[in-house]
C-alpha cells in the first residue's frame, strides 16, 4: 500500500473516531434536558484538538515506517489527481455545513446548532474525502 | 465492480519481454510510483498521454502496441 493510501486510510479513521468520541462523549453529557444545553464546547475542542494530534502523529509514523522500509516514494500525477478529486468531492460538506450554519444565524438559533453545523460540516468533509481517496486508490478515479 | 478505463494494455508482457523489467524500475524510469504502474497495468488508472508515450519509449514500440482502446464494456 502506497504511503499516500495509507495516509488517506488513517485520515479517515482519526475523523470518524472522532465524530464517533465527539458524539459519545455529548450523549454521556446529556441529563435530560434539551442537547443544545450540554456544555459542548470543551468536549468539540478537545476531540478536534485530538483528531488533529494523532493524524499528525500518524503521519509521522506512517512516514518513519516507509522510510524504514525503503518504501518512500514522492506523490506522483495519478497521486495529485485522487488528492484533487477527493478534496472537491469532500468540499460539498462544507458548503452543505457553511449553508447550515448561515441559516440558522439568520433564523437566530442558539449557538450549539450553529456550532455543531459547522463542526459536523467540517467532520463529514473529511470522512467523505477520505472515503473518496481510498476508493480511487483501490479502485480508480471514476472520470 | 465497473472499471474506471476503457484503455487496456500489454505493458505486463512488454515488462517480461525486456529483461522482465520489474515495476518499480519502469516506475523510475517514466517518473511514475510504483504503484501507479500496478494501476495502470490492471486498468485501474488511465495515465496521462505524455506518461503513455514515455512508456512506449521506455519498450521502444509504438503507443498502439502498449496501449489499446475497448469499445463498449471495459476489459
Amino acid at each position: 500500500m502506497a504511503v499516500q493510501e495509507q495516509n488517506a486510510w488513517a485520515m479517515l479513521v482519526t475523523a470518524m473516531v472522532g465524530v464517533g468520541v465527539y458524539l459519545t462523549l455529548l450523549l454521556i453529557n446529556l441529563d435530560g434536558s434539551s442537547i443544545s444545553t450540554v456544555a459542548y464546547q470543551p468536549l468539540m475542542l478537545w476531540t478536534i484538538g485530538g483528531a488533529i494530534v494523532i493524524g499528525i502523529a500518524a503521519s509521522i509514523l506512517i512516514a518513519i515506517r516507509a522510510n524504514v522500509a525503503g518504501e518512500r516514494e514522492k506523490p506522483d500525477q495519478r497521486d495529485r489527481e485522487i488528492e484533487r478529486f477527493a478534496v472537491s468531492v469532500g468540499q460539498a460538506f462544507l458548503v452543505i455545513g457553511g449553508v447550515a450554519a448561515l441559516l440558522m444565524a439568520l433564523a437566530e438559533w442558539e449557538w450549539f446548532w450553529i456550532a455543531n453545523a459547522l463542526y459536523f460540516g467540517f467532520a463529514l468533509s473529511g470522512i467523505l474525502e477520505g472515503v473518496s481517496k481510498v476508493t480511487a486508490y483501490r479502485r480508480g478515479i471514476p472520470w | 465492480m465497473v472499471k474506471p478505463t476503457k484503455v487496456t494494455n500489454h505493458i505486463r508482457a512488454l515488462r517480461f519481454a525486456h529483461e522482465e523489467m520489474t515495476q518499480a524500475e519502469l516506475g523510475e524510469r517514466i517518473g511514475m510510483t510504483r504503484q501507479t504502474v500496478i494501476a495502470i497495468e490492471q486498468g485501474r488508472y488511465a495515465p496521462s498521454l505524455e506518461t503513455a508515450f514515455r512508456i512506449a519509449k521506455v519498450f521502444d514500440v509504438s503507443l498502439h502496441e502498449v496501449f489499446q482502446y475497448t469499445e463498449g464494456e471495459p476489459a
